[in-house]
């Protein structure tokens, strides 16, 4: 726990109750001590994924997150650098809580994009199974935007969840034989079905 | 076979004067001398003994007349003492010249200075006196009574026009002086003598100079003792005399190397002691006790006025401090800055001195602001290159952190490494 006398909050965006590690200069610094930095690492780790937990963000794309205040102190004057924040991504892919997403056909905006797993597709598994057995959809045929944005998952965490986060979260009861995937005739996939869990 | 010998003893009136000796001999020794050397080479002797001109001959070549050293025949002046010799193969008409110009003047006893030559007072710093037959002891007698009575002085006086003359005349014949053999080589030798004496004398104006510098150091450092004392004295005019009397001296004597003869280990002994006495001087303490070898070696330098040392003998002198168990050693940063600091103190008690001055301050003064360089040079006296040395050397160790800006950079305490923040419990209320 901190001791640290003065909690900032910017609360330009969001009111996201930020760490007072956030007011203090050096954290924006990256550090050239190895391993203050990877103290330093595993801090922006958790307050990306704190972040963006708290305003439900899937995806960040660096170009526009950049300014976001979740890298801009304005009270302290402070903001991260663009390359430690691909280095902090960097190390959050080697986690596992993040992953790169190829830029869109162009070579030059490559991992500048990046899938924020606040939530381990295994943690979204779980969460979806529940939700299933809890609202008795054993055995129906869901489609994938009926998961994300139907009104039965209005009040749900995965609420507007990222499809490509979905498709994982799916392959993980895929994988516990909880789910099939259902095609349609064309080939296309058209739904998934759920089996209760054994 | 010589006709001057032979008009000696034939002549009527009184003999010429010995012209070795100068003294006019009787008839009868004349006669006697004839007598002892009859059956010898009769001409010879008699020649040596009082003829003025020429030399004694043998195979070699003839004697001198002055000083009897045995001339090559060819040399027109004698090698050994410069005096001119007179071959006897000369036209008898010329000798004869030669002859009667030595004999003509009766009031100077004649000597064996060829005929017309006459030296310069001002070139003539001894004369050297021979004598073959004794009465060295008559003369020394005389020569103290004309000291003593300074005839001289007199004598100047009447002839006073006649000297002018004489004067002008030598003056001429100077020019033809020897240059050549050991009597060239012996003036030669005290022209020398005189030219290192009038050096000596230059050398001399320069050692008083010196002497009257350390005088007007000495007053330099009276004077800022007494400013430093007295009231009411403006502080700027107090640092200024102080710096200056230190740029001024060393308070010991300048170590060099020609003086710590016994070979370099000496002289670093040496110098690694001025230095540390020119540290102690309150150079150190003015730089809060550490400072760059690059400072301190230009600071000594100037301290040294004009013996300079080479950075090399400098650097070799600092790294004996500790074997020589002086209070003083180098240290090096991992920048590869070398600085010099007092042997009490630790690197890890310097550098835990500035990391607990930073967490006060920054405890005090909020925790947006930490430390520059600036503020630990102001802090602790040290140079800002050294001040950042201190800083990096902390935050290598994990204490401090930095904050790089557009404003610079600044040192905090390290709470990057002691911040704990459980954010599913705290912003989301989870329980792990």
């Amino acid at each position: 726990m901190s001791t640290l006398p003065s909690l900032s909050t910017s609360s330009r965006n969001t009111s996201f109750p930020f760490p007072s590690i956030y007011s203090f200069p050096p954290f924006f610094t990256r550090q050239p001590n190895s391993q203050t930095w990877t103290s330093q690492l595993s801090l922006w780790n958790s307050l990306i994924l704190a972040y963006c937990r708290y305003n439900r963000i899937w995806r960040i794309d660096l170009n526009t997150a950049i300014e976001w205040d979740l890298f801009n102190n304005r009270d302290i004057n402070r903001s991260l650098k663009l390359e430690t924040c691909k280095e902090v991504l960097d190390s959050m892919v080697m986690k596992g809580d993040a992953e790169w997403v190829s830029g869109s056909g162009s070579h030059v905006s490559k991992n500048t994009s990046a899938i924020i797993y606040w939530r381990r597709p295994e943690e979204w598994a779980n969460i979806i199974a529940d939700w299933i057995d809890s609202t008795g959809q054993k055995n129906t045929i869901l489609t994938l935007y009926e998961i994300a944005e139907g009104d039965l998952s209005l009040s749900q965490d995965f609420r507007g969840i990222d499809p490509t986060i979905l498709r994982k979260a799916l392959d993980v009861l895929i994988r516990r034989g909880q789910a099939q995937i259902m095609k349609s005739a064309d080939g296309e996939e058209a739904g998934v079905k759920f089996f209760g869990s054994q | 076979s010589f006709s001057n010998a032979m008009k000696v003893a034939d002549s009527d009136g009184p003999p010429p004067p010995c012209l070795t000796c100068g003294i006019r001999p009787t008839v009868s020794v004349i006669e006697q001398a004839k007598e002892a050397i009859a059956g010898v080479n009769k001409a010879a002797h008699l020649y040596s003994a009082h003829l003025p001109i020429g030399g004694v001959e043998n195979e070699n070549g003839f004697a001198c007349p002055r000083c009897t050293f045995v001339n090559h025949p060819s040399l027109l002046q004698c090698e050994m003492c410069g005096a001119t010799l007179v071959s006897k193969n000369l036209p008898p008409t010329l000798l004869d010249n030669a002859v009667k110009d030595l004999v003509v003047n009766e009031r100077y006893s004649p000597s064996p200075t060829p005929p017309g030559v006459r030296y310069n007072d001002d070139d003539i710093d001894y004369i050297k006196i021979s004598f073959r037959t004794g009465g060295e002891r008559i003369f020394l007698d005389k020569l103290k009574n004309v000291l003593q009575d300074r005839i001289w002085e007199r004598r100047t006086r009447n002839i006073g026009t006649v000297g002018a003359s004489q004067d002008r005349r030598s003056r001429t014949l100077t020019q033809r002086l020897p240059k050549l053999g050991i009597h060239g080589l012996e003036i030669q030798s005290v022209k020398e003598c005189q030219r290192n004496l009038e050096l000596m004398h230059s050398l001399n104006d320069l050692d008083s100079l010196m002497q009257k510098a350390k005088e007007m150091v000495s007053l330099a450092e009276t004077f800022a003792m007494r400013l430093s004392n007295a009231p009411g004295v403006p502080e700027e005019a107090r640092t200024a005399l102080l710096e200056s009397s230190e740029a001024l001296s060393l308070s010991s004597p300048i170590v060099m190397r020609e003086m710590a003869g016994s070979g370099d280990e000496t002289f670093y002994a040496e110098l690694a002691r001025q230095l540390a006495e020119f540290l102690d001087n309150g150079v150190l303490v003015k730089e809060g006790g550490i400072m760059t070898l690059f400072d301190l070696y230009a600071l000594y330098n100037r301290a040294r006025g004009l013996s300079l040392i080479s950075p090399k003998d400098f650097y070799r002198a600092c790294s004996i401090f500790e074997k020589l168990r002086l209070p003083f050693r180098l240290r090096q940063f991992r920048t590869g800055v070398v600085v010099v600091q007092e042997a009490y103190y630790s690197d890890d008690a310097v550098n835990s001195m500035l990391i607990d001055w930073i967490k006060t301050t920054s405890r005090e003064r909020g925790i947006s602001l930490g430390v520059t360089a600036q503020d630990v040079n102001q802090r602790f006296g040290w140079s800002v290159t050294i001040a950042l040395e201190e800083l990096e050397t902390a935050e290598v160790s994990g204490n401090l952190s930095r904050d790089s800006s557009v404003e610079g950079t600044r040192f905090y305490e390290n709470l990057i490494n002691t911040f704990r923040w459980n954010w599913k419990k705290e912003v989301f209320q989870e329980r792990y």
